[in-house]
């Protein structure tokens, strides 16, 4: 066991493989449709959710996980030999998660449990991908200060864009930030939609049909990572995977792909997305990184 | 004995025969223009144009010297213009009545020189003038006239040399404009200048014949409302209540009356109240008063002659029945200004409301049928509590008009020069309210430019352009503004536009049919596409626009 534990939530959207692997913890959110809470992939998975969503009689809602149930997630791996904990979560701006870590971080203070929590400022595979680089460098030995300044590079190196099928979602949500002036345009608007620095959802430019907005992604990311260099690559998909894997193709020809994560992205990450998003994530290797 | 002077009258009655036999051959104007669509009809813009000069000027028909009639015309045409013709013809004559701004009267030499200081004006005013135009034609008749404007002081003489010049020119515009020559016409706009410059010789000659009698603005009516306009304010702060009108017969013979003297009048009717307005002539008197005691007023104005069309209202029951000065709303809230309005121009319901929906704050109906006027532009622009506007004329015969709104108006306002309902969407796509003014300017003009715009209509008349031998009822393919298809079929007509247009290799083609489409149509065209071009996204919307079966938008 290594010196530093890594904890996320389930808004992270790793999948199980990668967790159980790399020995992260994950706190889930919850998900409310028609008056029955899930725990997000736990006792809901991607899958089902997106085929109970159409039949839901009213959109469903999320909530955060309470203090006390991170109380709990980090007193347990203090048990099992943690001695520091680094909670990496969804963005402040989007959840209320991260106050939810930072008061159980409080409360498990006095019982000598230290942890540091971390607002990712990003959400979904970007997030989990953080998480992921986090865990690795625990598992080398590596001390939590530098975990913690490369969680921070990594934040800095997020190439996210991100398509949905409808604004209404985001907008229901109150997750759309200025892209809301779009919402109720009679045109058919597909907006390419980012994460801004502060960790906010905002549409980086509104084009018309899926095909010009998937190319103008390849544009843009072509002019964030330099095309040829070496990428991890995080895609992602709420039911829509063939849509994915056609657009997805051009994006890994275009580099040097040293990790590929495709998934779904999770119950409680789509009820504010809307089904059918598609989202591209590339993540330049650093030097110091040791694959 | 020929008059040497042009005196406020003449001028006056020279410009209402110049609008009325503009108006007479409205419809030949009309029939002259080469690009064979039903809309931005060149005789209808001019006429409309002139017309708006000539009702200002008709307002202000008590004047006595020319140049006040002269500045009443010139705000008029700035107001009234529309599309590019009005737009030219409007400069033409601002340029004219700037010229005799100063003038009591005019004789042949000044008459002269102001048709030159309206062609320098207009020509100023196009960015790229086009020879073989109205511009030409006013242009060579000037020159006509400064030539020879010594050769009589009988305004009248020079008045038909420079028609004769314009006639002249007239005919060599199929010359100097390929288009022209090619559907075997003259020049419309020259065309209709001519039948103005008719009317203006005729009036000099005396040789009018009126269609109907002069219809003239009563100027007491128009110094009553500008008076009202003023006296909007606080009801606890009107000193006099009671908005009194009403007429005096001088000519009452069942009773003795004083002698009448307006001057003298005016001064004791200063008494009563304020908002005086009295305008007399041999016979009545017109007088508007708002005063505490109009039964005092009523009673002195007796003494002169019996009184006829009362009307009495009382200023501070009406202030607080109107809606907009309810109590609730006596100190209203400063209205917050946004940072950007937007302003477009768009015929149908349906289109109106797919620009609505992406944010315009006011749509103004028109473009293919009707070209919005210089005062329509202003109106909008004014109605949005905005800092700075955007324009989106949507049409090339709107460019000008909307260029000239800049003139107008105190607010700073940037026009994208959009000539299609398509390119207009495609830069409000552009358009971020949280962006600067350059930003969004930018954005917009790189971003309408990258959408490809067709439209589908209907010939009005027979026509060549472009090669094509076009029959009236054709239907046309247009491709940005340019005939690229004409056939017997609509939907042949469609599918060919959509081919030229390159739709196969699209990302997305958007379809705005017209209100004279029907839903079988529609659905015919949509198997058609789906056939033609199976792997490009469509998006269907019912714009209601007249005239436009199709407006296509391929992306």
């Amino acid at each position: 066991m290594s010196e530093v534990k890594i904890f996320t939530d389930s808004t992270a959207d790793l999948p199980l493989s990668y967790r159980q692997e790399w020995g992260i913890g994950v706190v889930p959110l919850k998900v409310h449709i028609d008056g029955e809470s899930y725990l997000d992939g736990v006792t809901l998975q991607a899958e089902k959710f997106y085929k109970m969503l159409p039949q839901a009689s009213q959109l469903p809602t999320t909530s955060q996980p309470s203090p006390h149930e991170f109380c709990e997630a980090y007193r347990e791996a203090a048990e099992n030999g943690a001695k520091q904990i680094l909670s990496i979560h969804i963005s402040s701006r989007m959840s209320g998660t991260l106050q939810s870590a930072r008061l159980a971080k409080e409360m498990v203070a006095e019982e000598g449990i230290e942890v540091t929590v971390f607002d990712s400022k990003t959400v979904s595979l970007p997030l989990g991908m953080i998480v992921l680089a986090a865990a690795r460098a625990a598992k080398q030995g590596k001390s939590l200060e530098q975990c913690v300044a490369l969680v921070e590079k990594y934040r800095q190196h997020q190439n996210l864009f991100f398509l949905v099928d409808t604004l209404e979602y985001l907008h229901k949500g109150g997750r759309i930030g200025k892209a809301s002036a779009l919402v109720g345009s009679l045109l058919n608007i597909k907006p390419v939609m980012s994460i801004n620095s502060e960790g906010e959802v905002f549409a980086v430019e509104k084009v018309r049909g899926k095909k010009k907005a998937f190319r103008r992604i390849v544009d843009l990311m072509s002019q964030a990572v330099k095309p040829g260099s070496a990428v991890r690559i995080g895609l992602l998909h709420a039911d829509n995977l063939e849509e994915l894997e056609k657009n997805a193709k051009q994006l890994i020809e275009m580099y040097d792909v040293k990790e590929k994560i495709l998934t779904t992205v999770g119950p409680v990450v789509g009820t504010h997305a809307g089904p059918k998003v598609t989202a591209y994530f590339v993540f330049p290797v650093l030097e110091e990184e040791e694959l | 004995m020929a008059q040497q002077q042009i005196n406020a009258t003449l001028f006056l009655r020279m410009m209402q025969a110049g609008a009325q036999n503009l108006h007479r051959h409205e419809a030949n104007v009309n029939a002259l223009n080469v690009f064979p669509v039903p809309d931005g009809d060149t005789g209808t813009n001019m006429n409309l144009t002139l017309s708006a000069g000539v009702k200002e000027m008709e307002k202000r028909s008590s004047a006595t010297t020319v140049g006040e009639l002269a500045m009443a015309f010139s705000k008029g045409l700035l107001m009234g213009a529309r599309g590019n013709s009005g737009v030219i013809l409007s400069q033409l004559f601002r340029g004219f009545a700037k010229a005799i701004a100063n003038k009591e009267s005019i004789h042949s030499i000044q008459l002269a020189d102001a048709f030159q200081r309206g062609v320098e004006t207009a020509y100023k005013a196009v960015m790229k003038p086009v020879e073989g135009t109205i511009l030409t034609v006013a242009r060579e008749a000037a020159e006509a006239g400064m030539r020879r404007s010594w050769y009589s002081e009988d305004p009248a003489v020079i008045m038909e040399l420079i028609l004769e010049a314009a006639r002249r020119s007239l005919e060599r515009t199929p010359e100097l404009l390929p288009v022209l020559k090619q559907a075997g016409v003259v020049d419309a706009g020259g065309q209709g200048l001519i039948y103005i410059y008719e009317g203006m010789l005729q009036a000099l000659q005396g040789k009018v014949e009126w269609n109907e009698p002069v219809q003239s603005v009563d100027p007491a009516d128009v110094l009553v409302e500008q008076a009202h306009q003023k006296t909007i304010q606080d009801p606890s702060e009107i000193e006099y209540g009671y908005c009194t009108e009403f007429m005096v017969q001088l000519t009452t013979d069942r009773r003795p009356t004083e002698p009448f003297s307006e001057e003298r009048f005016r001064q004791e009717m200063t008494k009563f109240g304020d908002s005086l307005l009295v305008v007399a002539d041999d016979e009545l008197v017109k007088v508007h008063i708002h005063t505490e005691y109009p039964g005092d007023a009523l009673n002195h104005a007796m003494k002169y002659g019996d009184l006829t069309r009362i009307k009495i209202d009382n200023m501070r029951e009406q202030y607080a029945s109107l809606p907009k000065h309810h109590p609730a709303q006596a100190n209203p809230q400063p209205v917050e200004q946004k940072k950007f309005g937007l302003v477009a121009v768009a015929a149908g319901e349906g289109v109106a409301d797919i620009f609505r929906s992406l944010g315009v704050d006011v749509v103004i109906e028109g473009g293919q049928t009707m070209n919005p006027s210089t005062e329509d532009l202003v109106n909008a622009i004014e109605e949005i509590a905005a800092e700075h506007i955007f324009i989106l004329p949507n049409n090339k015969n709107i460019i000008l008009t909307a260029e000239q709104v800049m003139e107008v108006v105190e607010k700073d306002v940037t026009m994208i020069p959009t000539r299609t309902i398509p390119q207009g969407l495609a830069a409000l796509l552009a358009f971020d309210a949280e962006s600067s003014i350059d930003e969004n300017k930018q954005q917009m003009l790189q971003r309408y430019r990258e959408v490809r715009s067709g439209e589908i209509t209907y010939a009005v008349r027979e026509s060549q352009v472009d090669g094509f031998h076009i029959q009236k009822g054709d239907f046309l393919g247009i491709e940005e503004g340019k005939i690229v298809v004409v056939q017997q079929d609509l939907l042949e007509t469609a599918t060919q536009l959509l081919r030229k247009m390159d739709a196969d290799e699209a990302d997305i083609i958007t379809v705005i049919y017209g209100k004279d489409v029907t839903d079988e149509i529609v659905e015919q065209l949509e198997n058609l596409i789906e056939n033609d071009f199976p792997d490009v996204d469509v998006e269907w919307h019912n714009g209601g626009q007249p005239l436009y079966y199709f407006l296509f938008s391929v992306e």
